[in-house]
């Protein structure tokens, strides 16, 4: 209560000291009516004095003469606009300025590009990306997929190829922050494309902070991932539809009266092929709305709405059916081959949803003050089954089942306040409540094993002051949390950027993260953990991370940068399960972790840019990430799961005309570690339906990724074509659509060289027999009508 | 010994084969092949003026893809010297000041490019609006609608044939003109078919069509969905895409075909007589999986059938169009005889 008061008298003392006239305002797009984010006010005169946006559009510019002046709005990829504004009548004035997309920057897909809405504090955020939707069409491999394409900056890292699960500067999967508007959001993936929930038709943007990120985000260790959906636009209805036999796509965004937009979008995939061939019934779905009321020029309140849901019912018994009948006419006659494949049984039954609701409301409270306040409910569960049973002439060789059942609900509420006291120096203060429940329950071989429920309370307060003096800019927060009524921890952030008039910029951050939420890993034990498990740390302390980072940018020319960012994450305290325990126990309870510690470093180096109509990124990451558990190894330190020494990254795209433009993907990296099996142990085993002994074999392994896998090569080749003729062109002509486009990609196009992602021994082989993910090129295309 | 290259010149190996062809077919996309149009030769009427009303680049004659070093499909464009509206204007112009005038309004004017391997099939597309200039006014005569095929050796030069196709059309848009001056349509009938007399044009339809079909022992529909041009010859062929349901005694399928035919006869102002042919690859599904070993590669299946069906579709109108007709299908599984199967069928679409 007495830091309030002395905030609220702080704002009064400052407020009556300025005398001199104060300019503010909200800077958005034309076209859309979205804010903008870092556009630049500059006032005109002989010395020149001017601001930037920011997070919501805002800007307050104090200090000013109370005369009259020529004021310049710009942003990249906009046209600027000059206006003239006459302070000597009225010293406080606040002006509503939208600029018009340029058409240049419209044919490149450069990667950080400007755009609306976006994360973190451009002056002094590092290893800050920004990707647009345009940037992760352009990918290959991406597929409209946000978890794809964010495999393509540096310091990012995919799990395994099958999963969209992420690895950051060699912190774990669980570790990232991801949010949908603000709103934090849990196993945000759909299991049949392993892919993000993620309609990228509605995204206006994906913001990645993948290390030294400010006090005001929090939660996570590694990063935050923050995807910014579409508000609607004002003028006229807009839409895509991509029509497909598997997954359709469809997104609308309109007006809704005079003060309000409105913006609908829509998939659903329907596996057919699967249900004919397998007799499985899969499909998935997702929903996003979102509606936009602007009371006024400076109050704005936001609705969002998304819904997911996931069903998949795989039963490979029939495929092994085919499969054995097909092989019986070419094996040995000794060999029944088709009783084999019909004594295999899989099947994975799993279920899942997301349903997010959140109100936002935005208000420009005074000319310097403004005001963001947000509520949100974030609820996700899932039902997981996968069921593996082998049998040959009445004997079992293998029963095995999982199932686990998970609940995460997350009521939050939050506000900030960005406060200019002075035209050099930003307030950023807020707080965040979050109400969660925890569910986990297993069953395991068809035994209902223990369940869990826990509802802690997360209170989180931060404050952040940032100071501009000439070219050295400054930002000092701190983050407050109490977890579960325990006691209070602090999280400490600092950054700072010096800019130097010939483009080039050094940066530097430090900060402490302290994570209460873990997430379990099962890949030991669940045939197709695509999931994360999340348990909250109520008894043990939080995982914590500490960040020092150094970084330089700079501007080659006025389209290309380069930057380099050199980091060491000191990982004090990480989790792991024990294996050793009784496992029934282990999925349940999050009391059953062994403490540990880890770090990791390395230096990431990126181009940024267009030459012409080639435009886009490379990057070449090294790096080294390591931890230590005193149940592994005696609490020897072993090579991180997901530690990639060297990482070469690229994405291009070549606008050769306005209709076709061509795009590629590479990646080139270092083999992950792995814990190859290099030991035979025989065992007997009991067979209760039997009776009997029986002796078994299986290969072991001592060392925890002692080994470590070959290189990995990626080389993708993707078209885009705007359609001039046919089907294509005729149904969007007839729909009255503005465009429509083919998109043609083609994978894996080294295919004949295998990228190995394991080496598995089997008995009676004298050879480890490699394991790839994919073994041939593949070729996928899709249609989009834009309107 | 053998020994195997390490992966970075395998990369290498695969930088070197494909970026020179990146860059290489390059070059070809922006191409655009012009038409050169023949001397202007005297006519027996006058156009005046033409308008141009379609929305591509008044130039715009053609397009068509083709991959360039078997990898980069591009698109190549086909388009004149001059506007179209210029060529009219031109190619249609007499020296005589008594010979008619008249003013055309374009309203589609393209050429369908469809090649095999040895011919190269052209087919021009042309909805026309003719008036009729008299002293102080203008006389609304009616709208021709043409749908000419040309076909040539692919050896010879592209432009070759759009130029003879053009130049055929040009001589039959001509004779149809001076026919229609005459009033020969309201005597010939047939031989004018495709043109419209006192009826402004209209568009290309697009047809979403239901065909339910049944046998003795077997039943299914057909979506369908296709666009129509406007009818320009009494016998005309169009194309559409197929997803097929059909349901056998012991196994349904669902398949997709992409090139359904349809091969149409114009009884009357009414009626419609069509001939369908689809080749639909599809899936199977088995309800005797737990008894019979059926096979991986009894998942497939092939399936091609034909439909003699007489249509309610009125010339011209859009709404809906329905009729009936006799089905033969003949489909293939792999370690299956194949089989005939005769059904009825009912088809009922609604025309945009």
């Amino acid at each position: 209560m007495k830091l309030l008061l002395n905030i609220i008298f702080l704002f009064l003392v400052t407020s009556v000291l300025a005398q001199n006239a104060t300019l503010s305002g909200i800077v958005s797009d034309a076209e859309t009516g979205e804010t903008l984010i870092s556009a630049t006010v500059l006032l005109k005169t002989d010395n020149l004095h001017g601001t930037t946006t920011n997070v919501n559009g805002f800007f307050s510019l104090p200090g000013i003469e109370p005369v009259s002046y020529n004021i310049e709005f710009s942003f990249m990829g906009y046209e600027p606009v000059i206006k003239r504004v006459d302070f000597s009548k009225n010293p406080k004035q606040f002006i509503e300025v939208a600029l018009k997309p340029s058409d240049i920057v419209l044919e490149q897909i450069t990667v950080i590009e400007s755009g609306p809405d976006r994360l973190g504090d451009k002056d002094v955020e590092i290893s800050q990306h920004t990707l647009t939707p345009k940037a992760i069409r352009s990918i290959p491999t991406a597929r409209n997929d946000v978890f794809r394409a964010i495999r393509y900056l540096p310091g990012v890292e995919a799990t395994e190829p099958f999963s969209p699960l992420v690895s950051v500067r060699g912190s774990n999967p669980g570790e990232n922050l991801i949010m949908l508007d603000g709103v934090t959001i849990y196993n945000p993936y759909h299991f049949l494309s392993s892919s993000s929930i993620f309609n990228m038709q509605t995204v206006k943007n994906v913001d990645l902070m993948v290390g030294g990120f400010g006090a005001e985000y929090g939660g996570r260790n590694s990063s935050v991932i923050n995807i910014s959906t579409k508000d609607g636009n004002n003028n006229g209805i807009h839409g895509e539809i991509n029509p497909s036999t598997a997954l359709s796509k469809v997104f609308l965004e309109f007006p809704v009266g005079k003060k309000s937009t409105m913006m609908v979008g829509a998939r659903l995939y329907y596996d057919l092929q699967t249900n004919l061939m397998m007799y499985s019934n899969n499909y998935f779905y997702d929903t996003n709305l979102s509606f936009t009321h602007r009371f006024n020029a400076k109050n704005s309140l936001t609705l969002k709405y998304f819904s997911s849901k996931d069903k998949n019912d795989m039963d490979f018994n029939n495929f092994y059916k085919y499969m054995g009948n097909s092989m019986a006419g070419l094996m040995d006659d000794e060999v029944d081959i088709a009783e084999i494949f019909n004594g295999v049984s899989i099947k994975y039954v799993n279920k899942w949803r997301n349903n997010i609701a959140t109100a936002i409301y935005k208000s420009v409270v005074g000319s310097r003050l403004y005001f963001r306040a947000q509520i949100y409910a974030s609820l996700h569960s899932a039902d997981n089954l996968s069921e593996v049973f082998f049998k040959t002439d009445s004997l079992v060789f293998f029963n095995t089942s999982t199932q686990f059942n998970t609940k995460v609900h997350d009521w939050s509420g939050k506000f900030s306040l960005n406060y200019k006291m002075f035209s050099w120096n930003d307030i950023n203060l807020g707080a965040e409540y979050n109400n969660y429940l925890f569910y986990n329950a297993s069953t395991i071989n068809k035994i209902e094993n223990i369940s869990a429920q826990k509802t802690p309370i997360l209170l989180s307060l931060f404050a952040e002051d940032k100071i501009t003096i000439g070219s050295f800019t400054a930002r000092a927060g701190l983050r407050a949390t109490q977890f579960n009524k325990g006691s209070v921890m602090y999280e400490p952030r600092l950054n700072a950027v010096y800019r130097f008039d010939d483009g080039l910029k050094l940066e530097a951050a430090w900060g402490r993260y302290n994570q209460h939420i873990f997430s379990m890993n099962t890949q030991e034990y669940e045939l197709n953990q695509i999931l994360d498990y999340y348990y909250p740390l109520e008894n043990g302390k939080p995982s914590q991370s500490e960040h020092f980072i150094l970084g330089a940018e700079k501007l080659i020319n006025s389209n290309n940068t380069l930057s380099v960012d050199l980091y060491y994450k000191d990982i004090s305290r990480t989790y792991t399960f024990d294996l050793m325990q009784d496992q029934y126990e282990v999925f349940a309870l999050s009391d059953k972790i062994v403490a540990g510690s880890g770090k990791s470093y390395g230096m990431e180096l990126l181009w940024k840019g267009s030459f012409g109509k080639l435009s886009g990124w490379g990057s070449y990451t090294l790096a080294k990430s390591t931890r230590s558990f005193p149940n592994i190894m005696n609490g020897k330190e072993f090579d991180y799961d997901y530690d990639r020494r060297h990482s070469i990254k690229a994405v291009l795209n070549y606008q050769a005309t306005k209709r076709i433009s061509y795009s590629t993907s590479f990646m080139a990296q270092s083999g992950i570690p792995k814990s190859i099996e290099n030991t035979i142990q025989s065992f007997y085993m009991y067979e209760p339906l039997t009776g009997s002994m029986n002796y078994g074999q299986q290969y072991t392994v001592d060392k925890k990724n002692a080994s470590r896998l070959p290189w990995v090569f990626y080389l993708d080749f993707g078209l885009q074509k705007r359609v001039v003729s046919g089907f294509g062109k005729n149904i969007a002509e007839f729909f009255g659509a503005d465009e429509s486009y083919l998109i043609l990609n083609v994978n894996n196009v080294l295919f004949f060289r295998r990228n190995v992602l394991y080496y598995q021994a089997f008995v009676g082989f004298d050879k480890f027999l490699p394991f790839s993910d994919s073994y041939f090129p593949t070729v996928s295309a899709g249609y989009t009508i834009k309107f | 010994m053998i020994t195997k290259p390490k992966p970075p010149s395998n990369f290498l190996l695969v930088f070197l084969l494909f970026f020179p062809l990146f860059g290489m077919g390059q070059k070809w996309i922006a191409d655009t092949l012009t038409i050169a149009l023949p001397d202007p030769v005297s006519c027996f009427f006058n156009v005046e003026t033409a308008t141009d009303l379609r929305t591509y680049d008044p130039r715009f004659l053609s397009v068509y893809e083709q991959n360039k070093w078997l990898v980069f499909p591009v698109d190549q464009i086909v388009a004149m010297e001059l506007p179209l509206n210029k060529y009219f204007e031109n190619r249609f112009s007499s020296d005589s000041n008594t010979n008619q005038n008249y003013l055309v309004n374009i309203r589609e004017f393209y050429i369908k490019n469809s090649s095999t391997k040895s011919k190269r099939n052209l087919k021009l597309y042309s909805t026309l609006e003719l008036s009729k200039k008299q002293l102080d006014d203008t006389i609304f005569v009616g709208s021709f609608y043409y749908e000419e095929a040309f076909t040539h050796k692919k050896k010879l030069p592209v432009v070759e044939g759009y130029e003879s196709l053009l130049e055929e059309w040009s001589n039959n848009f001509i004779s149809d003109v001076l026919a229609v001056d005459q009033e020969l349509d309201l005597i010939l009938g047939n031989n004018l078919y495709h043109f419209r007399r006192n009826k402004t044009s209209v568009k290309k339809n697009l047809y979403t069509e239901l065909d339910f079909f049944a046998g003795l022992n077997f039943w299914g529909i057909d979506g369908e969905i296709w666009f129509s041009e406007p009818e320009g010859n009494k016998k005309f062929n169009r194309s559409a895409g197929v997803m097929r349901y059909v349901k056998h005694p012991n196994f349904q399928s669902i398949g997709l075909g992409r090139n359904l035919r349809f091969w149409n006869y114009r009884m009357n102002e009414k009626w419609l007589f069509t001939n369908k042919m689809a080749f639909v690859i599809g899936f199977n599904n088995w309800n005797d999986m737990d008894t019979a070993a059926h096979k991986f590669e009894e998942i497939f299946l092939f399936d091609l059938s034909f439909t003699q069906r007489i249509n309610y579709n009125p010339i011209d109108k859009s709404g809906f169009v329905f009729g009936l007709g006799l089905m033969e299908d003949v489909h293939y599984i792999i370690y299956h005889q194949p089989k005939l199967n005769i059904g009825l069928s009912v088809n009922i679409a609604y025309k945009f």
